[in-house]
């Protein structure tokens, strides 16, 4: 196709949307929202995966020795745990240490423990800490393999529970994502409908002096593209601003709280926004061409 | 050139608008279709535009049928039929010039095409020193002198003209059929729709009349041969552009 027809649709598409320009503008803002509303939750989804994953990564496995082991030995099942892959940390906590922690627990009722510091019960035992909640499972069986390890322990229905909460969260976002997107579409469909139905008289002269299909189908089809892609740089740039915003106050108020940086998720973020939007609007002219386009 | 053998048309809600319609017409003619409202001039119109097919019947243009066309390839055969409308189907929103170079731009002609050929036809028309303004600002003749120039711009083989002095006074009116008159001068087959009875009894040209859908009247009474000369593929499109002059 020539160059110069596709001036031709460019400019059909600018003067029809300066034509139309408070409804355009009506239909920007309205992706602007969508999408506004869309990344706010990409990001709370995004960041609350994040979260429980560094909790599930943060639970301990304890795992208890045998008794009556030398120190060669403790020497060298600790070798053997930090060598097993996914292993992030382990620390040796000896039986006396165990005890202390346990008195401590106890608070004023300590002198309870008193008899039984000459039999120490408790056992010798390293607490391991797993790179990512995955491994968890994997490393304390692992674990439990090493000769001198009598018993290992991990709480595995909290891992479960939150393995299943970040899965509900993923769903849930998605079929979020999903509304979010057949609503915007809808919309921008809408408004190219309105503006094809104004302009019938017009396309009808064009069949009759011989436009094809797609002739007529460009312009239109771009003037999609051209509300989608405006309405999300309209909420890019909102949702930039938000997040750093938001991203300071909690470094600043809640540092504990492992929240994504911007640097790490705004690039890809936006990058997908504006595919979307670009396709939105394409899809949505598309959509309610095909209804109109009878003449 | 244009054949219609034993065409009929009746629409789904029981309208019987054409019946058993034999024509044909040679290139280079000018034929008048008269007849009173309902006759079926604006069907015969919509039939040769492909904007309606016959209920039964063929509709040979330059040997092909045009009823068995795909809906892909009917730009193609309109790019070959220039029409002028009784309420002028000019877009508002553009000026004179535009409107006109509208026709070329559709069918892609190259720039250096449009701007020589736009205002050679302007010219014909008489409307050069309104090539700027836009539809409102014109009389209902300038409007229709606009059309007939968007129509002819991209020299097509046949002019279909539906009731062009419908809308316009007698004076106004003639000065159209001189431009048509002209235009059929150079070769192009004009067809035109009308009930302006002093116009037809004025010029003297081939009138065939319609009634209830009928021919009542026809001076050039041949034989009706109808068979198609080519068969219809996508090949048929580079057929139907040579035969029209479009190659």
């Amino acid at each position: 196709m020539r160059l110069s027809t596709w001036e031709f649709y460019i400019r059909e598409t600018l003067l029809s949307l300066r034509r139309n320009s408070l409804m355009s503008l009506a239909s920007i803002s309205t992706v602007a929202l969508s999408f506004l509303i869309l990344g706010l939750f990409v990001l709370l989804v995004v960041n609350l995966n994040h979260m429980a994953d560094t909790l599930e990564a943060q639970v301990e496995i304890a795992a208890y020795l045998d008794s009556e082991l030398e120190e060669a030995e403790i020497a060298r099942i600790a070798r053997e745990i930090k060598a097993l892959p996914g292993v992030k940390e382990s620390e040796f906590v000896s039986r006396e240490e165990a005890l202390d922690r346990l008195r401590e627990q106890f608070g004023e009722r300590q002198d309870l423990l008193d008899s039984v510091e000459e039999m120490n019960p408790l056992r010798h035992s390293f607490e391991i800490k797993a790179e990512e909640a995955e491994q968890v499972k994997v490393v304390a069986q692992e674990v439990g393999r090493i000769e001198g390890v009598a018993e290992v322990k991990y709480r595995q229905e909290v891992v479960e529970r939150l393995f299943s909460l970040t899965r509900s969260i993923r769903i849930a976002g998605l079929v979020l994502v999903v509304l979010l997107l057949m609503a915007t579409v809808f919309l921008i469909s809408n408004t190219i409908r309105l503006t094809v139905f104004a302009r019938r008289r017009e396309i009808g002269i064009m069949k009759l002096v011989g436009a094809t299909d797609w002739f007529i189908r460009w312009p239109f089809i771009l003037e999609g593209i051209l509300l989608g892609v405006l309405g999300t740089l309209v909420s890019v740039l909102i949702l930039r601003r938000l997040y750093d915003w938001v991203v300071a106050s909690i470094y600043s108020s809640l540092p504990f709280i492992p929240v994504i940086p911007p640097e790490g998720i705004m690039q890809p973020l936006i990058l997908l926004l504006f595919g979307l939007g670009f396709f939105v609007g394409a899809f949505g002219s598309l959509v309610s061409l095909r209804r109109f386009l009878r003449v | 050139m244009i054949k219609l053998c034993n065409v009929s048309k009746t629409y789904p809600n029981g309208n019987v608008a054409l019946q058993d319609i034999n024509i044909e017409i040679e290139k280079g003619e000018f034929v008048f279709f008269v007849g009173p409202s309902g006759a079926g001039k604006s069907t015969l119109a919509k039939l040769l535009l492909r904007e309606e097919v016959p209920t039964s019947g063929e509709i040979l243009v330059n040997g092909v049928n045009i009823v068995k066309l795909r809906r892909h390839q009917i730009p193609y055969y309109r790019r070959g039929i220039g029409v002028v409308f009784q309420d002028f189907r000019l877009l508002p929103e553009k000026t004179v010039y535009e409107n006109v170079a509208f026709a070329m731009q559709v069918v892609e002609a190259p720039r250096r095409e449009i701007l020589r050929q736009v205002p050679a036809v302007l010219h014909l028309v008489g409307l050069s020193h309104k090539s700027r303004s836009k539809p409102s600002q014109l009389s209902g003749g300038e409007q229709q002198r606009v059309g007939l120039a968007r129509a002819i711009v991209n020299n097509p083989p046949v002019l279909l003209a539906d009731e062009p002095t419908g809308n316009l006074d007698p004076e106004t009116s003639w000065e159209i059929m001189r431009l048509l008159v002209e235009i059929n001068r150079r070769g192009t087959t004009v067809i035109m729709a009308t009930h302006a009875r002093d116009i037809v009894d004025t010029m003297k040209k081939r009138v065939v009349a319609l009634e209830g859908g009928r021919i009542v009247r026809d001076e050039k009474q041949g034989s009706y041969g109808c068979e198609e000369t080519k068969f219809l593929e996508d090949r048929e499109i580079t057929s139907l552009k040579k035969g029209f002059g479009l190659l």
